[in-house]
């Protein structure tokens, strides 16, 4: 791969999409743009594999690459929609667009209506507990695999998973209590 | 909508939050190599020439290429400059003396016009 052999590319993509895929779609919550990402980040794997001398495990890496482009889109999207409401607010624009309602691929038909109310819970968190509570709960990651990736010790992962949890918990009950 | 479920909100929340363990991992839409090999040769072909001119062993290679040909280019201008200088005195010299009838006649001429 090192050497730009193309069909080691292709067996790394082959390996690694489907969990490319499902980290980048938990964090952005799109599915167009979730794909759009994990092309990048396997551009990106291209490019710089050269630059990857194996301290770490090469999974750990990869799934640096694409929280930290996950990242990159959702501060991107969060600004796009600040100003989009500035301007509907000023008046320059059309009325904002209601919020489009995100379902994961993965979610079974019943849990479906609960999931979305997760999902959109989840996007209020802080980035680190987002991201600790995505590979965690949505990759099925341990903490120490986690707390790897994120370059944080067990015992930060662990207290990010409670205050995400506790946020949860408070943004799904006021949700309820309709304030 | 959840407010009419019927639950308590915790009991409800709760059921939320274990949703997660039910979900499965989402898998990526077929083909995506083929759409992804399809980007990479848009936006990176074979040789990036950008990258290239980055590279300090080319762009030398390239500056004395360009000197050796400018000074060659110079060099031959130079002396075809000369030759036509040369060439152009020599014609005007003999237009002159023909003008003037400078030219000296042989001794095999002077003897035909006797």
């Amino acid at each position: 791969m090192q050497k730009g052999d193309s069909g080691a590319f292709r067996h790394l993509v082959d390996t690694w999409q489907h969990m490319v895929y499902n980290t980048v779609l938990s964090i952005v919550q799109d599915i167009q743009e979730a794909e759009d990402i994990a092309q990048e980040v396997f551009i990106q794997i291209f490019q710089s594999i050269g630059s990857f001398r194996g301290d770490a495990k090469l999974s750990t890496w990869i799934y640096r690459i694409a929280v930290s482009r996950s990242l990159d889109a959702v501060r991107k999207s969060k600004s796009k929609k600040m100003l989009t409401n500035l301007k509907s607010k000023l008046g320059l624009s059309d009325k904002e667009k209601s919020a489009i309602h995100f379902y994961h691929p993965g979610v079974q038909a019943e849990n479906k209506e609960r999931s979305e109310l997760l999902f959109r819970a989840m996007e209020k968190l802080p980035e680190n507990q987002r991201i600790a509570f995505v590979l965690i709960k949505l990759e099925g990651l341990g903490y120490a695999d986690t707390a790897e990736i994120m370059k944080l010790t067990i015992k930060s992962v662990e207290a990010l998973m409670h205050r995400a949890k506790e946020n949860l918990r408070k943004e799904l009950t006021s949700y309820y209590y309709g304030k | 909508m959840p407010t009419n479920s019927g639950f308590p909100p915790d009991e409800e929340v709760d059921k939320i939050l274990n949703s997660v363990q039910d979900i499965q991992r989402a898998e990526m839409p077929a083909f995506f190599y083929t759409r992804l090999e399809a980007r990479m040769q848009k936006n990176l072909p074979g040789v990036s020439y950008g990258s290239l001119l980055t590279k300090p062993v080319f762009s030398i290679l390239m500056l004395c290429l360009l000197l050796v040909l400018n000074i060659t280019v110079m060099i031959r201008y130079i002396r075809s400059d000369e030759r036509q200088i040369v060439n152009n005195t020599s014609e005007g010299v003999q237009v002159v003396a023909q003008e003037f009838n400078l030219t000296v006649s042989s001794v095999y001429n002077e003897k035909t016009i006797k």
